[in-house]
This record gives structure tokens, C-alpha cells and sequence, in this order.
């Protein structure tokens, strides 16, 4: 018998340790479900945002490129048609033309139709102005340029286009000067540096975006777009386009940058990434919210369904592996039974040699001379008691049978409450005599069962037996009488101290008693549950909400 | 019941006129029970198998018949129909070990007139064996038929 008890207490154990394991089963779960349907959104949205950026980046590029190109055609070409109408003015009239003023008024006439040309003057190889014209006359009439940079740099090389300054105008312009082949006389332009800024305005960078243009020493020759007062030193080394056009990507801009001006100057667009791509960045928040918001409906719904799932795998193995101690009962109990047979032969014979023998030896001790034997006494007492016990074991040889009993039950339609009613009142006497009283509980109408009358007397009287020496003193029975499903329950309540984890466990093993030696013989409850199991139904036992016992005794109603 | 109109007889006297054998084949307990019998005047014999019970029925009347379930070689069931045959007037008293009385039930229908069920108490026994001495008519001696006589 020990065998099975421990293989039982092994089930046991298993499902005791199940909660954690059926704990961690739901966690894998869950994390498999959110690697397989969170990740991949995550991953897609990543790299969708980050090729989107990196296209944007390069289509952006390509057209700052673009723009940068086209704008240092128009600005290269425009300082060029200046320079070479200067310069054709300078080979088509002599300077003695030019010097009278309304030959050179007529002249500028003629040309500054586009309003590009702010004035124009005639200067002597000694920097003095002969003649001018042009909205500053007053201002520079009799000026003398043979200190002006630009002046000795026209006078050294021919022709000069200076970087924009202020001058004596106080008016940002830059000036275009071209000599005469033999360096006498110098005609020079003033031009309206308006044109390049409306020429940048319109270069399209985009929100945040510049577009200027500096000189050599990284001054800004036009206004930049955005206000700034002078180009950083970070942004100037971006910018530096010593004699081709380039395109540099820092973390915040774009820059396409193109020298001109024969690389005096040099072009420059920026974009801004982040105010260009605010939209884009709007649009992602919101995907990410809408991934975040998505995750967190996968992860709710994946946790419910799998808790759920988890929970019936879990009910379900419960139900398995209670079932599967049932069986292994019920197997144990027939394997009992087939044991108790042979046995019970083998102990009965011994056990009636003896008692025979010790009838016999008190027979003739009868006939011996009394006053002879001292001890008479002792032996007719030692006698009785062996007769005594050889009974006990007989009681016992004859209970273990009821686990071999064979099939044949006498079934006849039985009506259960009367059976109950009638088995209590067996034991009534002893019940008041311990002050316990039995309350009944019982369904009326319940349909007659068709089932072993004597056999399940036999079980309620196990129970009630066993209720009874539970309380002891003062205490009530309770028996309920229902039906549920296709199965009529008779539970019995007692009010005693309830079952011990341990006798719960080995309460329909044989032999297990919690009575006084003698007083038990721990076949009862083993031997009710062989009788419920070849009746079709089920007895189980457990621990009542209020305390005591509860014993359930089920029986199909076929 | 036969012995009805003699009860002026003691029990002690109808069981002086009575025969027993005992089919057990546990000697221990077949010697012993023999002894205390035989001090009680029952005339009394005692055997271990079926098959000596069947030779000493042929041989010898015997009103009582207490007979052990569970023997070597012939069983008891089969060797209380054969012995039925023999003495039909026989009261067969079946002793089983089983523990059980589905054995003695058996026996019964076969025509035993009751069982016992080991460990039995020598008085319960005793009071068997007068149910049946009151029962068989122990006065009347027999005679032994042969198999082929019914």
C-alpha cells in the first residue's frame, strides 16, 4: 500500500507546484504574442520613417543641388553681361566722351532701362571722379577713390567687381569697374544688390531655410533670410566651396553651396531638416501613437485571451490529474480486493486453529485439580483474550472481503431520503447519548433510484458513524438530499474538527484510521468508496466552509 | 423439525446417536475438533481431502457432514454434490475460510442445510451441529447406498 500512497503524494505535489508554472506558461505567452504582433509593427513604422527620411534627405538634396546650379548661372551670367557692357562702353567711347557729363547721363540713359544700374562714373588713373550720374551726385562729386581698394585692384588687373559694402552711400551696393587696355581711365558701376536678394528670396529653401551669399572672408554679401548678422564659424567651414558646386548634410540643414564670381563669392541654400520635415515628424508622433495605442489593445486582448486559456488548460489538467487519482483509487481498491481474498483464506484457517486450540485448552483446564494450579486465573484470562482477539481479526479478515464482493448486487428501486432517515435511526441511540443531533436537509419528490439498498445503507452508515466520533460531544449532522444533472447528491455536514490535509488525502486508503487502536479498522471509508464505485456513483470528502467534514456521496439516477 | 415430539431427550443424547465427519484439510484443526467432539459423545471422523471424504461416505453413514470449502485436489462444492449423491439424507454444514458467505450460499444451493464462516467459536459450531442432529433423525441407522442404487 505504501507504493501507491507516495505515487499519490507525488500528484500532489505536482499540482501544488503548478500555480507558478501555469503562471509562467501565461507570461511566455504573452511575450510570444507581443513579439510576433508588436514587434514587425515597430520594425515596419522604423523603417518606414527612416527610408522616408533618408529619400527625403537625397530628393531634397538633389534639389538644393539643382537650385544652387541654376541661381550661379543667373548671378554669374548677370556679373558677367555688367562687366562686358562696361567694358564694351570702355572700348566704344573715349574717356574724353564720357567725362562730359550729359554724353555720359545720355549714355546711362540709354542703358539702365532694367533699373539694375544705380549710377555710373568716369574716374582718372589718379582715383578722381570726372563725371558721374546716378541719385548720389551731390554726395559724390569731386571724390577722390586713388585710396579705394577697389580702385588699385582695377588699376593693377583691369577690371574689378567688389564685395558688397556701404561705402559713402551708406547703402549696401556693390560696385563693377573696368579700365581702359591702357589703364587711363576707369568707368564704373554701381549695382543694385536688390536683385540678388530677390534672386535668393525666390530660391524656395523652404521653411527655416537661407540663401545668401559671402565673400572670401565669410561675410554675408546679401542679407540672410533669416536675419542673421554673420555666418557662425561651424556653418562657414559647411559652406566652403573653393572652386565646384557641393552639397553637405549636417544633423539640422541641407547645404548646397556654388563659388561665383570667379570664386570671390560664394552661393549659398540651406534648408532646414526639422522645420522642412515638421509635417513628417507630426505624421510619425502620430503613428507612433497609433502603434503605441495598437500595442496596448494587442497586449490587453493577448493577456485576457491567454490568461483565459491558460486558466482552462489549467482547470482542464486539474480535472486530469484528479481524475487520474480517482482511477489510481479505484485501481488500488480492486488490486485491494483481489489481495483481501487470498488473504482473508489464509488468515481465517490459522485464526481457527487457534481459537480451537485455546478452547481446548481451556476445556482441560477445566477437568485439572483447580487448587493444583496457581495461575488458573491467568491462563483462563490469557485464554479469553485470545479467543477475543482471534474474533477482531475475523471481524477484519471478513471487511476486507467487502472490497472483493463480486457484482451481484440486489438492486431495487430505493428511495434514498427514507434509506438515510432509516440508517440514522440506527445509530440515534448513540448519537443523543454524545448529544448530537441530526438535521435533515431533504429534497421531497426525489425520484426512486434503482440501486443496492443494503450496500449503500452500509456507506451512510460509515459516514454517519465516522461524524459521530469526529464531534465527540454536542454537535449536529447535517444531511442534504439534491439532485444535480443526471446525479442525486446526499452530502453529509458534521460539526466536528474537520479533516487533517493528510486525511483528505489517505482517507479512502485501507486501513487508514485516525481512531483509537482497536476501535477502528480503517476499512470503512475504503470500503465505501469500493461500494460507490461499483454502484456508478462517487464519494469524496473535504473540508466544510463553516468547519467539520463534508462527506458527498453521488449516485446515478440512470 | 423431526426431533419436535422427542424433547424429553437431551441434546447430549441425540447427539450420542449421531455420526460426524469432518472434510478439512487442516489437520491441526481436525484432530482437535475431533477430540472435543468425541468428549461430547458425538461419534466422529475426520478426513483432509475430497476425495477420502467421498471414499469414507461410500464405506460408512454419517448424519452430519462438516465440510471446509477450500481442500487440495476435489473442492468442497464438488465434493458435497458428490457426497449428496451418496447420502442425500446427509446434513452437509459448510466451514469456508472465504470470509465471505457467497462460498456457503453456493453450498447451500447444492443442498447444504447451512455454512460457517472461519474463524468460527466452538460454541457456534457446537449449536450448528445440534440444529442439525434436531434436524436428521440420528435414530435410524442408514444404510449406506452405492452410487448406482438411486
Amino acid at each position: 500500500m505504501k507504493i501507491y500512497t507516495g505515487t499519490i503524494s507525488m500528484k500532489d505535489l505536482k499540482l501544488k507546484s503548478s500555480g507558478t508554472y501555469y503562471a509562467r506558461q501565461k507570461q511566455l505567452f504573452v511575450l510570444v504574442v507581443i513579439i510576433v504582433s508588436v514587434l514587425p509593427l515597430l520594425i515596419i513604422s522604423w523603417t518606414a520613417s527612416h527610408y522616408y527620411k533618408k529619400s527625403w534627405l537625397e530628393k531634397t538634396s538633389a534639389e538644393l543641388a539643382g537650385l544652387v546650379d541654376s541661381r550661379k548661372e543667373i548671378i554669374d551670367l548677370f556679373l558677367d553681361n555688367q562687366e562686358n557692357m562696361l567694358f564694351s562702353f570702355v572700348k566704344l567711347y573715349s574717356v574724353d566722351h564720357l567725362s562730359d557729363q550729359k554724353n555720359l547721363e545720355k549714355l546711362f540713359l540709354a542703358m539702365d532701362r532694367s533699373g539694375v544700374m544705380v549710377d555710373l562714373g568716369v574716374i582718372d588713373s589718379k582715383g578722381k571722379h570726372l563725371a558721374y550720374t546716378g541719385p548720389y551726385q551731390r554726395q559724390l562729386t569731386g571724390k577722390n577713390y586713388s585710396e579705394a581698394a577697389w580702385f588699385i585692384e582695377v588699376m593693377r588687373s583691369g577690371r574689378y567687381i567688389s564685395d558688397v559694402f556701404t561705402g559713402y552711400r551708406n547703402e549696401p551696393h556693390f560696385v563693377v569697374a573696368v579700365a581702359d587696355p591702357g589703364k587711363t581711365w576707369i568707368l564704373r558701376a554701381t549695382i543694385n544688390s536688390e536683385l540678388f536678394n530677390s534672386l535668393l528670396a525666390s530660391a524656395g529653401v523652404g521653411p527655416g531655410g537661407d540663401a545668401y551669399i559671402i565673400n572670401r572672408a565669410g561675410e554675408f554679401q546679401t542679407p540672410s533670410l533669416l536675419g542673421e548678422k554673420a555666418l557662425s564659424a561651424v556653418e562657414r567651414t559647411q559652406v566652403t566651396a573653393k572652386d565646384k558646386a557641393l552639397v553637405r548634410i549636417t544633423d539640422k540643414y541641407i547645404y548646397a553651396a556654388a563659388p561665383i564670381n570667379n570664386g570671390d563669392w560664394t552661393l549659398v541654400l540651406k534648408t532646414d531638416i526639422n522645420t522642412s520635415l515638421s509635417e513628417f515628424y507630426l505624421a510619425r508622433r502620430r503613428d507612433i501613437l497609433i502603434i503605441l495605442f495598437a500595442s496596448l489593445i494587442i497586449l490587453v486582448v493577448s493577456t485576457l485571451i491567454v490568461r483565459s486559456m491558460v486558466n482552462k488548460i489549467e482547470d482542464a489538467d486539474k480535472k486530469r490529474m484528479a481524475l487520474n487519482n480517482r482511477m489510481l483509487q479505484v485501481e488500488k481498491m480492486a488490486l485491494v480486493g483481489r489481495l483481501a481474498a487470498s488473504v482473508a483464506h489464509e488468515i481465517n484457517n490459522p485464526l481457527q486453529i487457534i481459537t480451537n486450540q485455546a478452547g481446548w485448552v481451556d476445556e482441560l483446564l477445566e477437568e485439572e485439580d483447580q487448587g493444583l494450579l496457581k495461575n488458573i486465573d491467568e491462563y483462563r484470562d490469557s485464554i479469553k483474550k485470545i479467543r477475543e482477539n482471534v474474533k477482531r481479526a475475523g471481524v477484519i479478515t471478513r471487511r476486507l472481503l467487502g472490497f472483493s464482493r463480486a457484482n451481484d448486487f440486489e438492486k431495487t428501486e430505493t428511495d434514498i431520503n427514507h434509506l438515510i432517515e432509516e440508517t440514522a435511526a440506527l445509530l440515534a441511540n448513540e448519537a443523543s447519548a454524545h448529544r448530537i443531533t441530526f438535521r435533515y436537509f431533504l429534497e421531497q419528490g426525489l425520484t426512486r433510484v434503482v440501486t443496492d439498498a443494503s450496500q449503500l445503507q452500509q456507506v451512510f452508515l460509515n459516514i454517519l458513524d465516522n461524524a459521530i466520533d469526529a464531534i465527540g460531544q454536542d454537535g449536529t449532522i447535517s444531511i442534504t438530499t439534491r439532485i444535480n444533472g443526471n446525479q442525486l447528491v446526499a452530502e453529509f455536514k458534521d460539526t466536528g474538527p474537520g479533516l487533517s490535509p493528510d486525511a483528505i488525502k489517505k482517507l479512502f486508503d485501507p486501513f487508514y484510521t485516525t481512531k483509537e487502536i482497536g476501535k477502528g479498522t480503517g476499512l470503512g471509508l475504503s470500503i465505501s468508496f469500493s461500494i460507490m464505485q461499483r454502484l456508478g456513483g462517487d464519494i469524496k470528502a473535504e473540508n466544510g466552509k463553516e468547519g467539520g467534514s463534508v462527506f458527498t456521496v453521488m449516485l446515478p439516477m440512470q | 423439525m423431526k426431533a419436535h415430539n422427542e424433547n424429553s431427550r437431551s441434546d447430549a443424547n441425540l447427539m450420542a446417536s449421531c455420526s460426524v465427519l469432518i472434510v478439512d484439510d487442516e489437520k491441526d484443526f481436525v484432530h482437535t475438533l475431533l477430540k472435543r467432539l468425541k468428549r461430547r459423545g458425538l461419534e466422529c471422523e475426520g478426513v483432509f481431502t475430497g476425495e477420502e471424504a467421498i471414499e469414507t461416505v461410500k464405506s460408512r453413514q454419517f448424519n452430519i457432514v462438516l465440510l471446509d470449502m477450500k481442500l487440495p485436489g476435489r473442492d468442497g462444492n464438488s465434493t458435497l454434490v458428490e457426497i449428496k449423491k451418496i447420502q442425500p439424507d446427509a446434513e452437509v454444514i459448510i466451514l469456508t475460510g472465504h470470509a465471505s458467505a457467497d462460498d456457503g450460499i453456493a453450498g447451500m444451493k447444492n443442498g447444504a442445510m447451512d455454512y460457517l464462516m472461519k474463524p468460527v467459536e466452538f460454541e457456534s459450531l457446537l449449536e450448528m451441529l445440534l440444529k442439525a442432529v434436531r434436524k436428521t433423525d440420528c435414530s435410524h441407522s442408514l444404510p449406506v447406498r452405492d452410487k448406482g442404487e438411486k
